[in-house]
This record gives structure tokens, C-alpha cells and sequence, in this order.
């Protein structure tokens, strides 16, 4: 029934008017990956504001695309300059630049461009089948299962984007939950944190603190520490190998589940994404020595992987309107601006509104194969740009951008002074993407945590009596103390049966 | 401990101290709020607020501590290093991007845009010296103007 429903909403997207959109959207989207300092969240929360005023359906095709192609666009610097044009293209660069430096780029951007296609398609079918099953299971949550969810979301969004120091990432999240309660709260309107000010009654729009942490740090870092320009290798005609693509459909599947399900996990995004299935192609391959070499492999790993995680990302968007990635967030405020409401209630409300999105996700991926075969050469001409004339362009489209969602010049103070944390962020080592996801999930916390303690006259009890709060409360406790040793001892201890009956299934398969 | 936090240790004790000071004064002010007794002290606005506080508080603490095992409060700044950070490139571009941003917001609440726009991309260009001064003034005044009739004719969403 759903793939019925998806394939009727996929022709009804066939007219010259859509079609249009969407290839303007994705060939916008390519260019916004492709340039280092651009990055998927800058195109869309930049297109969010030019497009607030159009009709819907044409608004978030367009915002669609640009995802999709930006995800994809960063590959072609990763492969071409060792420079990836968006983080998520990072893991690219391993493999892409080594085989461009060997006479293989056209080779190269081909597979990329086959693999990104093919990790969107699963993205999709993840988008496609898997939102409906999450969405019906999130009408089970209460105040109390929506309250750890959000802190679960924030908790391993911290955990992933900060590897190395989680306690930074935490930070991050936990500063982006206490700048969530400025302005006036749902259950009493006490007006909380705005010391008079009454351009603070209603909180920080999302759109300028995105605008703000991506673009604008972008802006001031590209500007700060000025880079000249890199001889982009010559590139003949973009072809993709087939025989490569087939010899290595199980890595594509493994990588793309790795993505779909990086994707679903909140604030996270594609960077993380193409990394973890880097690493698992190098683990699974015969040949591990070839990684980082120009392997193939290596290659179409990363790619499908980070594309992958765009329908990933979208799934929780729709099912819990909690965001999978940093542009799934911007992605995820245009949907409340066009009067769409994402979340459990979605499937009750406008149920093919799933199918639509997903449809238009489909042609979008499409259309990003078409183009990525396509108009490479005139495209990389701007690569040439150089960065101290295209930032200043950029800056002024974001002040513009955040200007109209509002018409507030308060909105660009927002957009400036969020620019400078995250700047002073990034330079510290914090990461941005938990404190933009605990600017969206605080209200979240703060709201269910109350309401579900009016609900239960302040009993604690109701915050871990139904299965889904337990199994929440056990992870964001192993997402916080998993690394501890005291910890992993007793987890060690009580899994030791499990590994024994494992190690003796591998050996006994073995032999 | 790891090489990592060997190296931020520095930074790690001055930027705790600000997070357990900030984290303070968060739950001052938060404390301070009216309580709603009739809803009930589980329902006061100041709870999550005060919640998140003491976390932040704690992670600080935290951070304070390992930085303080690495003894990341040995903070000795000499006159070389301070001179040879108010000369490097960097600093100066940083404060160029800076104050032109921050040129274009005051500028923005008195005068046209296609003005402002034009001043900031004139500048910022010229500052970097990206191409020829003629180049840079048209296409400064082109861009912005564009932008202005986009927005204003066809978007119609107005720009001041």
C-alpha cells in the first residue's frame, strides 16, 4: 500500500512546473556542497528564508533538493582538491583525492556520483516505510517518553559529535537547552531570562541562531584564516563503472543501513555517517591496505553512507519532528513555517503528506544523478572563486535571509551574536550541531517534564514505569557513563554469556 | 590522560571557570523566579532552568578538575607571545570580518540597503585586496542591488 501511495505522489510530481523546482533546487544545492564553506545547512536555512512566502509544495521541493544536492556536491572538492566542499564529504577525500591524483578523477566523481544515488534510494525506503512504523509507535508517548527522548537526543548528540571529549559535546547541548527557555514558557507565560527586553518574549527564532552557527561561522572562518586558491585537476567525461557498483552492492547496502541509521539518530548528521561506514568497509574488506590509497571500496562507502543519512535524518523530522541532522533542523523549522506539522500526529492529520515528501525525495535523487553526470566541467569553474569575494556575497544573502523570516533587525542581532559563539565554540573545540539540537528539543525537556509532573501531582515514578521510558533512561545512561571503566566492567560481566555463546557460533561456523 | 586534553588543558580552565560561574549565576536568577505555588513546586517555571543549570554546573566542575590535574592553571603569558599574537594575519583579518559585520547591522537600522550592502562588500573586497578596485564596485553594487529587486519585486518580501 505504501509504495502505491509513494509511486502515485512520484507521478503526480511529473509536470514541467515541479520538475523545474527541483532541478534548479538540486543543480543550487550542488553548487552549495561543492564550495568549502558552503555546507548543506547554510543552503537551506538561506533558502527557508527566500522561500518562506511560496507556496509550500514548491518550497519544500526546493529545500529538498538543495539537501539532497548538497550532500552530494561536496564529494566533487573532496575528489578533486582534498578540500571537502561539506563536512559530510570528509571521509571522501581519503580515497576520492588519491585516485585524482592518479589520472582517475572522471572515474572517481562517477562512482561517487552512482553511490551517492544509491544511498539516497535507500534513504528512501527507510523514509518511505520506516516513518509511518515510527510514527505510530510515537502516539504511545506521553509527557514522560517525549521528555527522555529529547534528553536522549541531546545526550547522544553530544556523544557522537564530540568523539574525542564527549563533556564538551554535552556542554554544548546543555547550553543549547538553557537558551531554549528565554522567552515566555507554555504553562504559566512567565518570561523567563529576558531581563526587559521584549524582542525576548518569544525565545530565539530557530532561523537566525542556524543561520548564525553555520553560515556566519563559516563566514568569519573562511574570512580569519584566508586560503588561496587550488589547481582543480582536468576532468574528462564523468562515467560511473558499473562493474564497480555490482562488485560491491553488499558494502553499498551495509553502508547505507549504517547511514539510514546514523540518520535517524538526532542532531547527528552525515558527517558521523560516512565515517562509520568507512570504517566498516575497511574492516569487512579483503583488501584494508588499499584505504586511504584510492580504494574503491573506501570511496563508495563514505558516499552512499552520507546520502544515506538524508532520508534517515527526515525520518524522525516527520515521525517525532525531532531532527536526524543540522539541515533535517532547518529542514524541520521551513515544515513549521509552511504550516506542516511533523509528528506523531502526521499520520493522523494529512497521513500521505509522508508519501509526498518521500516522493519528492525520490525525484530529488534522481534528478541530483542526472546533473552529477552532467555539467561537471562548467560547474567547476567556480571553483575558482575565491573565498574573501564569495563569503561577503553570502553574508549579505544571510543577513537578507534572516531579515525577511520576521522583518526584525533584532533577528540579525540573533544571527551576529550566535555567530560568535559558535565561532568561540568551534575554536575551543565545542561543537555546534547539540547546542542548535537543545535550542530545538529544550522546549521539549522543559514542557513534558512539568506536565508530566502535574499529571502525576509531582511523582517521580511515571518517568520510569513504561517500557519505552526504561529502555530510554538505560540509554541515555550508557550514552553518559558507557565509557566510564566501573561501568563497562559490569557491563562486561553481565554480556559474558552472550559473547561466549557468540565466540563459539563463529567458531563452530568456522570449522 | 588523553594526548587531546593534554593540549586544551589551558583553555579547558579558563573556559570551565566561566561555565561553573555562568552556571551559578543561571541558577541565581532562575531561583529568583516566581514559585506558582498553586500548581504546585513541580510546576514552576525556574525547575528545568535550574535542573540544566546544575548540569552545566557539574560538567564544568568536571572539566575544571581535569584541567587542573594537567595542570592547565600553569597559564604564563609572555610579552613575545602577546606581541606576536596582536601582529599575526589572523587577529587583524578576524577583526576586519568582525567589525564589518558588525559596521553592517548599526548601518543597517539607518540607511537603504543597497547602500549598506554596497559599503560592506566594498569594503570586505577591497580589504582583501580579491580583484581590482573598479571590479569590486560594480559587482558590489550589482549583487546587492539584485538582491534588493529579487527580494522586494519578486519575492516580495520587503528589504529596507
Amino acid at each position: 500500500m505504501g509504495f502505491i501511495n509513494l509511486a502515485k505522489e512520484f507521478i503526480g510530481l511529473m509536470n514541467i512546473a515541479d520538475l523545474l523546482y527541483c532541478f534548479v533546487a538540486v543543480q543550487l544545492g550542488i553548487i552549495f556542497g561543492m564550495l568549502p564553506g558552503l555546507t548543506a545547512t547554510v543552503g537551506v536555512a538561506i533558502l527557508t528564508a527566500l522561500t518562506f512566502k511560496w507556496d509550500p509544495g514548491n518550497a519544500i521541493m526546493v529545500l529538498i533538493g538543495i539537501y539532497v544536492g548538497a550532500i552530494y556536491g561536496g564529494s566533487r572538492t573532496a575528489i578533486l582538491l582534498n578540500i571537502p566542499g561539506t563536512p559530510a564529504s570528509a571521509a571522501t577525500c581519503l580515497d576520492g583525492f588519491p585516485l585524482s591524483k592518479t589520472g582517475r578523477a572522471s572515474e572517481a566523481l562517477g562512482l561517487a556520483t552512482t553511490a551517492s544515488m544509491l544511498g539516497s534510494l535507500v534513504g528512501l525506503i527507510a523514509l518511505s516505510f520506516l516513518t509511518p512504523l515510527l510514527a505510530n509507535t510515537a502516539l504511545e508517548f506521553k509527557s514522560y517518553e517525549v521528555f527522555w527522548l529529547a534528553v536522549f537526543g541531546v545526550a547522544i548528540c553530544g556523544n557522537l559529535t564530540a568523539a574525542k571529549d564527549p563533556l564538551k559535546g554535552w556542554i554544548s547541548g546543555i547550553l543549547g537547552i538553557i537558551l531554549s527557555f528565554v522567552g515566555m514558557e507554555a504553562i504559566q507565560g512567565y518570561r523567563r531570562f529576558t531581563f526587559g527586553v521584549s524582542d525576548l518574549m518569544a525565545g530565539f527564532n530557530i532561523i537566525p541562531v542556524l543561520v548564525g552557527t553555520y553560515a556566519l561561522v563559516e563566514i568569519l572562518d573562511n574570512l580569519t584564516d584566508v586560503k588561496y586558491g587550488e589547481t582543480v585537476a582536468q576532468v574528462g567525461r564523468v562515467v560511473p563503472r558499473f562493474k564497480d557498483i555490482a562488485a560491491n552492492w553488499v558494502n553499498i547496502i551495509r553502508s547505507g543501513l549504517i547511514g539510514v541509521f546514523i540518520g535517524v539518530i538526532p542532531g547527528v548528521g552525515e558527517n558521523i555517517g560516512s565515517y562509520v561506514a568507512y570504517d566498516f568497509a575497511k574492516r569487512s574488506s579483503k583488501k584494508p591496505e588499499e584505504f586511504g590509497k584510492g580504494s574503491i571500496e573506501g570511496l563508495i562507502a563514505s558516499e552512499t553512507a552520507n546520502n544515506a543519512v538524508v532520508g534517515g535524518a527526515l525520518v524522525p523530522v516527520l515521525s517525532l519532528a525531532i531532527p536526524g541532522s543540522p539541515p533535517a533542523a532547518v529542514l524541520l523549522a521551513a515544515l513549521y513555517l509552511h504550516n506542516v506539522r511533523p509528528g506523531p500526529l502526521l499520520m493522523i492529520e494529512q497521513p500521505m503528506y509522508i508519501y509526498t515528501f518521500s516522493a519528492m525525495f525520490a525525484l530529488a535523487s534522481i534528478v541530483m544523478f542526472i546533473l552529477g553526470l552532467s555539467f561537471v566541467k562548467p560547474m567547476l569553474k567556480l571553483l575558482r572563486l575565491k573565498s574573501t569575494i564569495m563569503m561577503p556575497l553570502v553574508f549579505v544573502l544571510c543577513i537578507v535571509g534572516t531579515y525577511a523570516i520576521a522583518g526584525r533587525k533584532f533577528d540579525i542581532l540573533v544571527m551576529i551574536c550566535f555567530g560568535l559563539l559558535g565561532f568561540a565554540m568551534r575554536k575551543l573545540g565545542y561543537p555546534e550541531a547539540p547546542l542548535v539540537l537543545g535550542i530545538i528539543l529544550g522546549p521539549m525537556v522543559d514542557e513534558n517534564l512539568r506536565r508530566g509532573l502535574i499529571l502525576s501531582e509531582g511523582s517521580l515514578a511515571p518517568f520510569f514505569a513504561s517500557p519505552i521510558s526504561i529502555a530510554l533512561v538505560i540509554a541515555v545512561f550508557f550514552t553518559l557513563f558507557g565509557r566510564l571503566k566501573p561501568v563497562k566492567k559490569v557491563t562486561g560481566t553481565l554480556l559474558w554469556p552472550l559473547r561466549k555463546l557468540t565466540g563459539l557460533f563463529i567458531r563452530a561456523k568456522a570449522d | 590522560m588523553k594526548i587531546e586534553h593534554k593540549e586544551s588543558a589551558k583553555r579547558d580552565f579558563v573556559t570551565s571557570l566561566i561555565i561553573c560561574i555562568g552556571s551559578i549565576i543561571i541558577f541565581g536568577i532562575s531561583a529568583a523566579m516566581p514559585k506558582f505555588v498553586e500548581w504546585g513546586l513541580y510546576a514552576t517555571p525556574s525547575l528545568a532552568p535550574m535542573i540544566f543549570s546544575i548540569a552545566l554546573f557539574l560538567c564544568g566542575l568536571i572539566m575544571l578538575i581535569r584541567s587542573i590535574v594537567l595542570q592547565g592553571y600553569r597559564i604564563s603569558i609572555s610579552n613575545e607571545q602577546v606581541k606576536a599574537f596582536l601582529k599575526a594575519p589572523i587577529l587583524r583579518h578576524f577583526l576586519v570580518a568582525l567589525g564589518l559585520v558588525i559596521l553592517f547591522y548599526a548601518l543597517f537600522r539607518i540607511l537603504n540597503f543597497i547602500l549598506v550592502g554596497t559599503i560592506y562588500l566594498l569594503a570586505n573586497m577591497m580589504y582583501h585586496k580579491s580583484m581590482a578596485w573598479w571590479k569590486i564596485l560594480i559587482l558590489s553594487v550589482i549583487y546587492t542591488a539584485a538582491i534588493y529587486v529579487l527580494f522586494n519585486y519578486v519575492f516580495f518580501i520587503p528589504v529596507p
